[in-house]
């Protein structure tokens, strides 16, 4: 080997320890013959620059971003990756008024809820709760368990994540930054176990609400999604009459 | 290997952007003089990184795989009731304060264990300051709930070794440990196999909770699994996460209905419950209206009702007997009894057998109130006639125009009942000649 091509080495060698350095790193990828880490390519950045009020991810030069996968291997290109086992959920909780149901019309209402998941192996969205109930008196709106066109006149609550057209409520999940970054799904034909082995919340116009179903998920490490959840609700004749009701909670479960 | 292209085709990207090739060979042969200093000093460098990605955790300790915590609710710690007011269970989804946790997680190294920690965190890296979430607690385990896929021996809860201080995170003596769960085993000589999955479930109960942060987001179990008694000796080592979030509340209001009528000429309800329009009007009577001592005359009228008051509705009547100026025929009286023709006598019964071909009486939800129930003229087609020996039972009130008297009632919603009601008239021989006549109104009263 000659001189050059030794001194060229040792600047490649040190060069590729600097940069492990800078990383801070957490294995990523690894086998007997390799191993590769996270490794910030670009001019500069933070990840988490916070002040008192508020925190940002800031990047200068970044050379790439974007996601691959193989069913043998994922990989993250990018600033907004991190090197810590990550779960971010957040949901657009509050009250959510159906208003005073009727017999002609269905009543929907919408919100959000995101899921980030990063260093792991997915995740699953449980929805837990019930139907809403009569305060008090034991009545509790009919549900069904498998996607159902709301019916005005026959009473129902449902809930899904589509983009829905009747009525014209919801939306599809958004990936951000894109879909190369992020893979959450709405759960279709989804095997929940336990005789629930066929769950789609993604069937425009089609409502279900079956407490402990799994209604999103992503089967690998992902970004940032965002879902809309929808509900709906119909009375019939007999519904009886009150105020009602529920509290729903979204229970998001990471495997690492 | 395509991991491994991508960082070194990166790595000369970077390189060229930077420096001139002219000058990086100058600088190279710059540092080839110094070579021994940079071997030296990668050394240490690849010492530092071994530190960073180990997590921090024990040079032996494996990585514990496929880890998830399953948690029964989202729901904020200090959440125990739902949008009603009313109290959600223990272990429920709507219950934060009194939550239960399921660990899963896949044996990394074939080991005898004894003792298991899990440390709740707002990170996940092992041997670092774990600060517990705001508002945790699992101070109130009391026991270990579900344990499935071990090979061995029972976990139960450590409530006797003191977990302070360096190297432990735990707050709280034992046993309450408000950011730790301290497990041992009763038979420590069972050895757990690399690849089994095992699950540990505490809380969930009203007794035996873990209470979850009181502020919305991210927070982390660190699981620790030992091969010693005293939480020294470290096999595998994972962190999980977990979640806290807003709950979303939906209300929705439904109005009451009561749509209730009555007429004279039965009509088929069809589906939408149509109601009776007639003007509700009756004759009791031979074909020229006439009553006569030698037969009972009847006739039927009817009332539908839907309504969807939880608690149903009562269906009452108010009104005279029947009256011709100053002269009046008696009421039946207040009790079931049978008519008798040439005594006078005026009453009326729901007549459970005028089915008219499936519009006439058709009640679900109600039932006749006694001592409304026996009316019969022994068809279920005909609406009016005359016997001298009419079957069935009736009653009247004469006291029902100052307070409505009870016919039928019902304590549940009513889809669409129809209620067939049967007149009943007798005269004596000696009652007055005359126009006698009523008016008996039928009022539905919903119960609220």
């Amino acid at each position: 080997m000659s001189r050059r091509r030794s001194v060229l080495c040792v600047a490649l060698l040190t060069l590729l320890s600097a940069g492990l350095i800078g990383s801070q790193a957490v294995a990523l990828t690894s086998s007997p013959h390799y191993e590769v880490n996270e490794v910030f390519f670009g001019s500069g950045g933070q990840l988490n620059a916070c002040s008192p009020s508020y925190c940002s991810k800031q990047s200068l030069g970044e050379l790439t971003i974007g996601g691959s996968s193989s069913p043998n291997y994922q990989l993250h290109a990018g600033f907004n990756t991190s090197d810590t086992p990550l779960l971010i959920m957040s949901v657009t909780g509050g009250t959510f008024d159906l208003g005073t149901l009727s017999t002609v019309t269905t009543a929907s209402v919408s919100t959000t809820f995101n899921v980030e998941d990063y260093l792991s192996d997915g995740y699953v969205v449980k929805v837990v709760g019930t139907a809403p109930d009569l305060n008090s008196v034991g009545h509790t709106l009919n549900t069904n368990t498998s996607p159902t066109t709301p019916t005005a006149g026959v009473e129902q609550f449902g809930i899904n994540l589509a983009a829905n057209t009747s009525p014209a409520v919801g939306a599809a999940p958004q990936q951000i930054p894109s879909s190369f970054f992020s893979f959450g799904k709405v759960a279709h034909n989804y095997n929940e176990g336990g005789g629930r082995s066929s769950i789609s919340y993604d069937t425009v116009n089609g409502f279900l609400f079956d407490s402990g179903d799994t209604i999103a998920y992503s089967n690998s490490s992902s970004g940032e999604t965002t879902y809309t959840l929808s509900a709906i609700a119909d009375q019939s004749g007999t519904t009886p009459a009150g105020e009602y009701g529920t509290s729903l909670s979204l229970i998001a479960i990471p495997t690492f | 290997m395509p991991s491994v292209i991508v960082m070194l085709e990166s790595l000369r990207l970077y390189i060229k952007a930077k420096m001139p090739k002219s000058k990086l060979l100058y600088r190279l042969k710059n540092l080839s003089r110094r070579a021994t200093y940079l071997v030296v000093a990668f050394s240490a460098t690849s010492i530092m990184i071994g530190t960073d990605i180990g997590l921090g955790a024990s040079a032996s300790a494996a990585q514990l795989q496929s880890r998830s915590l399953s948690v029964s609710s989202s729901a904020l710690g200090n959440v125990t009731t739902d949008v009603n007011g009313n109290t959600v269970a223990a272990g429920a989804g709507g219950n934060g304060q009194k939550t239960g946790e399921t660990f899963t997680f896949n044996i990394a190294t074939t080991s005898n264990l004894q003792t298991l920690l899990i440390e709740y965190c707002t990170n996940p890296i092992a041997n670092t300051t774990c600060t517990s979430p705001t508002g945790f607690t699992a101070a109130n385990v009391t026991s270990v709930v579900s344990q499935t896929g071990w090979s061995g021996g029972t976990w139960a809860i450590d409530s006797s070794t003191v977990l302070t201080g360096s190297p432990y995170n735990c707050s709280g003596s034992s046993p309450g440990r408000t950011n730790c769960i301290a497990i041992s085993r009763s038979d420590p000589s069972t050895t757990e196999t690399s690849g089994n999955t095992v699950t540990l479930g505490f809380g969930g109960g009203a007794s035996n909770y873990i209470t979850n942060p009181t502020t919305t987001g991210t927070w982390f179990a660190r699981i620790t699994t030992y091969s010693d008694t005293g939480y020294a000796t470290q096999v595998d080592y994972g962190s999980v996460a977990s979640s806290t979030t807003t709950q979303i509340n939906i209300t929705a209001k439904v109005q009451e209905t009561l749509n209730f009528s009555v007429g004279s000429t039965i009509t088929a309800p069809g589906g939408g419950c149509t109601a009776f329009s007639d003007s509700g009007a009756l004759t009791l009577g031979d074909s020229n209206g006439a009553l006569n001592a030698a037969n009972t005359f009847y006739n039927h009228s009817y009332f539908r009702i839907a309504t969807n008051d939880l608690h149903g509705a009562v269906i009452q009547y108010s009104g005279n007997t029947l009256t011709s100026g100053g002269n009046s025929i008696a009421s039946i009286g207040g009790s079931a009894t049978a008519p008798s023709a040439g005594t006078p006598q005026f009453g009326l019964a729901v007549d459970t057998h005028d089915t008219e071909s499936g519009s006439g009486y058709s009640f679900t939800s109600l039932s006749a109130t006694s001592p409304y129930t026996g009316g019969n003229d022994g068809s279920a087609t005909s609406q009016s006639g005359s016997s001298g020996s009419l079957g069935g039972t009736y009653a009247y009130n004469t006291g029902s125009t100052t307070s409505p008297v009870q016919i039928a009632s019902s304590t549940t919603p009513i889809t669409c009942d129809t209620g067939s009601v049967m007149y009943i008239a007798n005269i004596s021989n000696t009652t007055p000649s005359g126009l006698y006549g009523t008016t008996i109104t039928y009022i539905a009263v919903p119960t609220y």
